[in-house]
């Protein structure tokens, strides 16, 4: 059905997700779904990520997950820190944070759950938050997470990188198939 | 006499708030307040009419869809439009479908923890468990290995401390009576409805382009490509054939899961096919037919009402005998409060009289409520899958009197018994098990069209707006999975110049009217026993029979303010 993809060297076929969350009306709670906007149209992007418009859906994404390997969610996260503050979870540390106490639907520590009471198969996960300032009505991020924003999407970029290459190096022409690093911004 | 309030008890959208009166363990009198203006009509106003199903879908992300149906089928009344075949088989797949969808998600994940307690099910022996659901059906994934399986990781996630969904029901509640046996095998399908859920709503992927909410919707029929020899069409036999598996997959989850786990889960409840009466007349608008909408004889599900409980006879619907009053709701009319209004001449003006946040409780003697109260011919009515389930008995259809005589004679229960809490949950399985077997026929038919060269799906005859009258109005009905579903709209100069909503939840969640009469929910509520007041489960177990639009789990606040997140967690040694 779906049109035919153009075989790529740095195609990493769909293992790689990227979702973001957040409601586009609540000002800083929109950064994760921005970032996502953003990440679209940045030719720096490998073939085959999968980027994802998570919004507030909460288990519609199930299906979405199908063949992802390697997730990067991008959320306003609350973790207490200075406003504009940007802060990364992996592994234990997604399953300590703040469970279904959101206005949103199930969050996504609900989803990582599920998943796993699902005995869905192994995923790396990481979750690039953003402290928000505001999530009052409005559609523009606050200027001072404005500010993190760029970093933020660099983050990620660099992130996409490091799963490519690990992904590639699984694969049997690793060699051919490596995306040089230095092509990569360094980790602000 | 103690007042317990519970708000929200809806968590994605935070819409309904209710209060109860309790008195001798028992609820006296209870009031539904809607929490929320929707305001959409005023927002459809002075669009193209066109256009109103993209708006008038976004009422709603948990039932999507209806409301697209309803307003296409508006402008297609107050335009005089048939739509061709094949866009109504398109209609009723996604209609059907979602009706399927929404009855496993209701019972699983919104409903079935009031009825069954996790924490219990951490205290069963899977050989048991295993020997219990071998006994209930032929559903291969019920050996001792699989619910040992489970048991574990609901045992992980427990002791991570993190209950996550499952961490706002009322652990330990004296309401809970499932054996752990059967609480873990309930656990298990809960997880199981997750899978089937997740696959099967990628019909509405293939016919609408995307769920939630389909963007394929026309007036005059439907946008999704139809070409046999099309690869990329939305409909071609590589479609045919995936929505084929899907379908038959649902029935099998259905069939041999749903069904059976409603069945035995309400052999330990019996009472509660006693509790939550309320109302006891019941409405439908019916739908579902391969022909014209406009000839109700051809519907799956049956037009027409029932009064007080009396099934012997349906009397026929007429849509004019609608209305709807504010005089317990936070609008006004230009002809003052006591006014009652035909939805097509409705009116939308907010004006809000309620107490100032922070409160305790609403002032029920005046307005407490965003939603309206209408009522049929000045009756207050119930709708829903029970409804339709009554009335479609009522009428003498085979299939429905079939099934539902067979189910209650299984639970050794009377016919009466469907008027209730347990009743409601019930009408909604077997209502499952009608519609996932009538979208087959439906997706054959569209296979059978394309192979025959007949791929019409869209009637442009009134696309132009020059082709419109000056001024018209019509209606849109719909069957959705929470009951009926009425759009109105007056096209005025080719733009909207009123349009109203009557949403299933408008019917089932309104409050009191200008006469007194009780919502569907404040009536039904009338007798409930609590066991424990600041743990008003029993409450839930009514509303939440209703499927009221909410999501996966509730929070209870209490009156005090204090906010109730459920009961801390043990493990069992």
């Amino acid at each position: 059905m779906s049109g035919q993809l153009e075989e790529r060297k740095n195609d990493v076929g769909g293992r790689i997700g990227v979702l973001g969350l957040g409601n586009l009306m609540r000002t800083d709670d929109a950064a994760g779904m921005l970032a996502v906007e953003r990440l679209r149209t940045d030719d720096r992007m490998p073939m085959g990520v999968v980027l994802i418009d998570g919004g507030t859906l909460g288990l519609d994404l199930l299906g979405r997950l199908d063949g992802i390997t390697h997730l990067l969610a991008l959320d306003a996260v609350d973790f207490g820190g200075e406003p504009g503050a940007l802060r990364r979870f992996d592994g234990d540390e997604l399953s300590r944070l703040p469970t279904s106490k959101s206005v949103h639907l199930l969050g996504f520590a609900d989803l990582m759950n599920v998943l796993r009471l699902m005995e869905a198969p192994e995923m790396t996960v990481t979750l690039m938050g953003v402290q928000p300032e505001s999530t009052d009505w409005g559609t523009e991020l606050t200027e001072t997470v404005q500010k993190s924003f760029e970093t933020l999407l660099e983050a990620a970029l660099l992130q996409i990188a490091r799963w490519t290459n690990e992904i590639a190096a699984e694969t049997t022409h690793a060699e051919d198939a490596l995306l040089p690093l230095q092509h990569w911004p360094a980790f602000a | 006499m103690a007042r317990v309030v519970i708000d929200p008890v809806t968590r994605i959208e935070g819409h309904l708030r209710i209060e109860v009166e309790i008195e001798n363990n028992r609820v006296s009198d209870a009031w539904s307040s809607g929490t929320m203006f929707r305001g959409l009509e005023k927002i459809l106003r002075g669009r193209d009419p066109r256009e109103a199903w993209i708006w008038a879908q976004r009422i709603c992300g948990v039932c999507t869809t209806v409301h697209a149906i309803a307003s296409v089928r508006a402008v297609e009344d107050a335009l005089g439009v048939e739509i061709p075949e094949n866009a109504t088989l398109v209609r009723n797949i996604i209609a059907g479908a979602q009706n399927v969808q929404d009855h496993v998600v209701h019972f699983y994940h919104l409903h079935a923890l009031d009825w069954v307690d996790v924490t219990l099910a951490l205290k069963a022996d899977p050989a048991k468990t295993s020997a219990i659901a071998q006994s209930l059906s032929d559903w291969p994934k019920s050996s001792t290995t699989y619910f040992k399986g489970v048991l574990d990781r609901v045992k992980t996630l427990v002791s991570s401390g993190q209950l996550s969904l499952f961490s706002s029901g009322d652990w330990g509640h004296s309401a809970y009576k499932l054996p752990p046996e059967v609480n873990l095998m309930a656990v298990a399908h809960y997880l199981e409805a997750l899978e089937l859920q997740r696959d099967f709503i990628r019909i509405h992927a293939v016919l609408g382009g995307k769920n939630p909410h389909p963007q394929t919707f026309l007036v005059g029929g439907m946008a999704s490509g139809f070409d046999g020899n099309e690869p990329d069409a939305a409909i071609n036999p590589v479609t045919i054939d995936l929505m084929n598996q899907l379908v038959k997959q649902a029935q099998t989850f259905v069939k041999q899961v749903y069904l059976p786990d409603v069945i035995a889960i309400a052999g330990f409840y019996k009472e509660w096919f006693g509790y939550g009466q309320g109302i006891g007349n019941y409405m439908a608008y019916g739908d579902y037919t391969n022909g014209s909408i406009h000839d109700p004889s051809g519907f799956l599900f049956p037009r027409g009402y029932i009064l007080g409980r009396d099934v012997s006879k349906v009397y026929p619907l007429d849509p004019k005998q609608i209305t709807e009053s504010v005089a317990h709701s936070y609008y006004d009319y230009a002809e003052g409060k006591s006014a009652v209004k035909h939805p097509s001449q409705g009116e939308t003006t907010p004006n809000y009289t309620g107490p100032k946040a922070p409160f305790e409780f609403l002032n029920t003697d005046a307005e407490y409520s965003w939603v309206k109260s209408p009522r049929y011919d000045g009756k207050a009515m119930e709708v829903g899958p029970l409804a339709r389930t009554l009335i479609a008995y009522a009428s003498g259809n085979q299939q429905v009197k079939k099934l539902v005589d067979g189910t209650l004679a299984t639970l050794g229960a009377p016919v009466t018994a469907l008027f209730s809490t347990l009743g409601r949950v019930a009408a909604r399985a077997l209502e499952a098990g009608i519609m996932v077997d009538q979208l087959q026929p439906w997706v054959d038919k569209l296979n059978d069209n394309m192979a025959h060269g007949n791929v019409k799906i869209h009637n442009g005859e009134k696309w132009d707006p020059e082709s419109w009258p000056k001024s018209c109005q019509g209606f849109g009905l719909h069957e959705a999975p929470r009951g009926a579903l009425g759009h109105w709209i007056e096209i005025e100069n080719k733009k909207i110049a009123n349009y109203q909503a009557v949403v299933p939840s408008t019917w089932n969640a309104g409050p009191r009217d200008g006469q007194g009469q009780r919502g569907a929910y404040e009536a039904a509520l009338q007798g409930t026993p609590i066991a424990d007041p600041q743990r008003p489960l029993e409450v839930l177990r009514t509303v939440h029979s209703f499927d009221p639009c909410m999501s996966c789990a509730v929070h209870v606040v209490r009156a005090d303010g204090t906010e109730y997140l459920g009961s801390p967690i043990e493990l069992p040694a």
